[in-house]
């Protein structure tokens, strides 16, 4: 059952993006996409080969210019963590498998990182997230600020969801640990976790999404 | 006239039908609800269907075939759990094996008739159902093969004169303090099956041995009135007060199975500790009795109480009685909730175990048997050590070694408790195929190479019983004296520091005081001391008392040689060097031999007082004799003999020395084991992962050594964590993760704080901007 609402919602909510994003571009440029559904994968391909293609373009643009060195090494962290955790967490899951062994080992350290990751990830960038808006920077002046922070909304948005899922995720990896919980509550609070992981996925995924579509915007 | 005779042949039949016909027997009555018991006064019936009258001449012993029989259907009972092994039974999960144990051939054997991995039928090793009875009919229930059709008689078998081993059904049905299980154990190791249940039972007492009667005896035959000292033929007296006037007997019928009963061969000890030391199953204790789980109907198809046993055996209520079935009350979700299993078992929590342990591991994993230790506990049962035989005359209990806990994976793919025996027996190898050999092959083929110490006890008893020397007579040996003891064996003491080292002393202990057997003389004196000849001529004339000696018995001091010759004492040269000291000797042709050879010596130190029964120069010599063909029938040149002990397998190379290897044959059998339960809190767990996850865990990497009655180096090593399949340094990590658990813990709930405390106060501020708190205080 996990299995089938993990596959069915990552594959929708991909495919609910990549539509909304070839539909903005086809709103903003015409003449670039075609019309028919094959324009969408015939973009949806490219903008996939691009992104493999260009990795470090990306990674120099989205990180190494965005983040000085500490706040960069907390991201690289956070998201290698997070991608293991994921990866590992998802393949057994869908495979059937029980998560065990040397995978365990390193999903439970790597949780870890995580953890102390984003603890350290949301006390540095928790300010550029805020609902209110910010009195705005020397440079920039108010009403441009603004209309930048309004249309930033539903990445804070999914900014916080990813945190708070982060935190039910530690909170119940942490509570597993405990010798406190009865059995049947253990495996209730291990449904929690996987579907907080999901729910931690999605967000992640929308998030990602949502801020390269706003900063490029 | 034809027509006549076949009218009066009809008639004939019709009278002998009507008259002749048995009465009709009760047909077995269902439960009719009563929670009661039948009280049991009925008539006792012999094997052959005729009442049992006390008071006449011969009674014979009662059978339980026919004196239940009204009442209780014995083809219905006799196919239950405990007399259907050699049927055609699912083998369900492994159980406990029978042990063919031979001390003097180190032969440590499991069988089972079931098809059970890792134990050996009984046929491989050339048993017929007559030896398997004479061998552990002693702590069987009687009934199955120990009740053969006459199709199934081995040629040397006496089940003619024993009579067949009826189902004991009183062994476990009676409530009477008087039900002696030592008895049916003495009874059955003299041969008298028939009279067995009888002498059991208290019902009356039986005398004779069917064991000293010729095999052409039969119960026709009746009482032999020539022989009233040895070849009595048994017979039983009943005690007549357990009888009324109509004959019958009460029999006091447990409406529950006593657990007494079921310890008579369930019995599971640590070895070596006082009776109030053992440990009692929680259930036990709680008052829970052996069959309020391990129950059965008429048909005596005995509930095991392990997870599968429903599968195993087609018998879904089965799943009621194991742990899971009580404890959970069958299903983990559902009922769980809202109450405890079977008889208000409580209803585990098990805070903080991770789900991942009860899909991996049985309950008894953490529930049963000892606690985990660096070394493995050993342990006696009833059927395989022999216990519960009481009497004057005791019997080594010591072998075979079982230690348990051992962990091993299932078929079932889970981990559960199990108890281990190495195996230790000769055999023949023809390329693959493994060949076992009965002891008492070896036992002929061996001859005296594996009677060392039974040969020296024998010549110290034989001076003991024929002379008239004052005292124990002792053999004082590197440190160590050596007494003859009840059993035909050796007694080993500490000389103590006057002895002498190096040097073969006899010798008589008097009042803890040891001197030698004769003192030191001058065999040159003109005038010998008549009591030194006198006490010399005791010891030469008892000493030629001994069997399968291998000459005349002599003594030898410096150059003179005492002998005994036409019942006198004779002194002559010694043919050989001067002696120093006083030396016992055979003289064999005019060639002198000492009275112990140096291999008995070697042999002696090094076995004698310790558990060990064989040493590697007895193993190589066996072997040899066993290669050289001498003593076997045929032998093909392809053929090998070997020994297994210990885990390893013995044999000769080309130049006829002994090596040893691992062998599948020589691998431990195990087999799962279900009490002692602990009470939860002395569970594994109860303190913590830590318990089973440490780097030097106990229960990953308790050590586990081969042992068996081979006194060697060479030995098989291994793991616990091997007979769960599992990676040593994989559980090493692991195990050592749980050093920074705490740490890790509080690393996490300090993220989960320092997050948390931020959602919180996103969630205010938004609130705070929602509800315009904050813009008004702009």
């Amino acid at each position: 059952m996990y299995s089938i609402i993990f596959i069915v919602s990552v594959l929708a909510l991909l495919l609910t993006l990549s539509i909304h994003r070839f539909l903005e571009i086809k709103r903003k440029v015409p003449a670039a996409s075609g019309t028919a559904s094959r324009g969408y994968f015939s973009w949806a391909v490219r903008r996939v080969f691009f992104s493999i293609t260009h990795l470090n373009q990306s990674y120099q643009k989205w990180v190494v210019k965005r983040y000085k060195t500490a706040e960069r090494w907390i991201l690289i962290c956070l998201s290698l963590s997070y991608g293991y955790q994921v990866a590992s967490g998802f393949v057994f899951s869908l495979a059937g498998i029980r998560l065990q062994g040397v995978f365990l080992l390193l999903h439970m350290l790597l949780g870890g990182l995580f953890a102390v990751c984003l603890s350290l990830a949301v006390v540095s960038q928790a300010r550029f997230y805020m609902f209110y808006t910010q009195p705005a920077p020397r440079q920039q002046n108010k009403t441009t600020f603004q209309s930048t922070a309004s249309h930033r909304r539903p990445s804070i948005f999914l900014f916080w969801i990813f945190v708070a899922c982060g935190c039910l995720l530690i909170v119940t990896a942490l509570c597993l640990m405990l010798p406190v919980f009865s059995l049947r509550t253990q495996l209730d609070i291990f449904a929690i976790h996987r579907y907080g992981a999901l729910a931690s996925l999605l967000s992640a995924i929308s998030f990602i999404s949502f801020s390269w579509y706003d900063d490029s915007r | 006239m034809r027509q006549k005779i076949f009218l009066v042949g009809i008639i004939l039949g019709l009278m002998a039908v009507v008259f002749l016909h048995p009465q009709e027997e009760q047909k077995p009555q269902p439960w009719d609800g009563s929670r009661t018991t039948a009280v049991h006064l009925i008539p006792l019936k012999d094997e052959f269907d005729q009442p049992v009258v006390p008071t006449v001449p011969n009674p014979l012993p009662y059978s339980t075939r026919y004196t239940c029989a009204p009442c209780h259907d014995y083809s219905i009972i006799e196919q239950g759990l405990h007399f259907n092994a050699t049927a055609n039974s699912p083998p369900g999960r492994p159980g406990e094996p029978w042990v063919l144990v031979d001390i003097q051939t180190g032969t440590v054997f499991p069988l089972s008739y079931r098809k059970w991995k890792g134990m050996w039928h009984p046929r491989e090793l050339g048993l017929t159902f007559w030896d398997f009875t004479l061998l552990f009919g002693r702590h069987m229930t009687g009934g199955g093969l120990s009740e053969p059709e006459i199709d199934q008689f081995s040629p040397e078998s006496r089940w003619n004169v024993s009579g067949r081993l009826e189902i004991n059904c009183m062994g476990c049905h009676n409530a009477s303090r008087m039900q002696s299980h030592s008895e049916w154990a003495k009874q059955v190791l003299r041969h008298n099956f028939r009279w067995a249940g009888t002498a059991a039972s208290g019902l009356g007492e039986v005398g004779g041995m069917a064991s000293r009667l010729p095999g052409t005896w039969d119960i026709y035959d009746g009482p032999n009135p020539d022989d009233t000292e040895w070849a009595v033929v048994p017979f039983v007296k009943y005690d007549r007060k357990n009888f009324d006037s109509k004959h019958q007997v009460f029999f006091d019928i447990a409406p529950e199975i006593e657990d007494q009963r079921c310890l008579a061969c369930h019995s599971v000890t640590r070895a070596g500790v006082k009776r109030y030391e053992a440990a009692e199953d929680i259930h036990s204790a709680a008052g829970i009795k052996c069959v309020d789980c391990h129950q059965n109907d008429v048909s005596h198809a005995m509930t095991r109480g392990y997870e599968g046993e429903d599968i195993d055996y087609q018998n879904s209520e089965a799943k009621e009685f194991s742990c899971l079935g009580c404890h959970l009350g069958g299903d983990l979700r559902k009922k769980g909730r809202n109450g405890s299993g079977r008889l208000g078992a409580p209803y585990p929590q098990h805070a903080g175990i991770p789900a991942v342990h009860f899909e991996r591991l049985s309950c008894t994993v953490c529930h049963s048997g000892p606690v985990p230790a660096k070394e493995m506990t050993r342990v006696r049962t009833s059927r395989a050590n022999r216990l519960g035989i009481y009497g004057v005359a005791q019997w080594s209990t010591a072998w075979p070694s079982i230690v348990e806990p051992v962990f091993v994976r299932e078929d079932s793919g889970k981990i559960s408790p199990h108890r281990l025996i190495w195996p230790a027996f000769w055999g023949q190898m023809e390329g693959e195929k493994i060949l076992p050999l009965q002891p008492s092959f070896i036992q002929q083929a061996a001859g005296n190479i594996l009677t060392v110490e039974e040969d020296v006890a024998r010549i110290l008893t034989t001076i003991s019983l024929y002379s008239e020397i004052e005292g124990i007579p002792v053999l004082v040996l590197s440190g160590k004296v050596y007494e003859p003891n009840l059993d035909g064996r050796l007694d080993v003491s500490s000389a103590g520091d006057e002895a002498p080292k190096g040097k073969i002393l006899w010798a008589v202990k008097q009042d803890e005081k040891i001197s030698p057997i004769i003192p030191e003389f001058d065999p040159d004196a003109e005038f010998p001391d008549p009591d030194i000849e006198s006490r010399i001529q005791m010891l030469l004339e008892s000493l030629a008392m001994v069997e399968d000696s291998p000459g005349n018995p002599a003594l030898v001091f410096k150059k003179a040689l005492c002998q005994i010759t036409e019942g006198y004492l004779e002194k002559v040269e010694n043919p050989e060097e001067s002696a120093e000291e006083v030396r016992l000797v055979w003289v064999q042709d005019g060639k002198i031999i000492p009275l112990i050879t140096g291999f008995q010596v070697r042999t002696m130190t090094a076995l004698v007082g310790d558990e060990q029964s064989l040493t590697e120069e007895q193993i190589k010599e066996v072997l040899k004799v066993l290669s050289s063909g001498k003593n076997s029938s045929a032998q093909s040149p392809n053929q090998e003999y070997f020994y297994i002990s210990g885990g390893r397998i013995f044999r000769l190379d080309a130049e006829g020395n002994l090596f040893s290897a691992l062998h599948p044959a020589a691998r431990p059998v195990v087999w799962p084991l279900g009490h002692q339960v602990r009470p939860a809190q002395q569970s594994l767990g109860a303190n913590g992962c830590n318990d089973c996850h440490s780097a030097g865990s106990a229960f990953f990497f308790a050590g586990v050594e081969g042992t068996g009655p081979l006194k060697t180096q060479s030995t098989a090593q291994s793991s616990a964590h091997e007979f769960m399949g599992l990676s040593k340094p994989y559980q090493k990590l692991f195990g050592l993760s749980f050093t920074g658990r705490p740490a890790f813990k509080v690393i996490l709930f300090a993220a989960a704080t320092v997050v948390g405390s931020l959602i919180l106060m996103v969630i205010l501020l938004a609130l705070g901007r929602l509800s315009g708190i904050i813009e008004k205080r702009r």
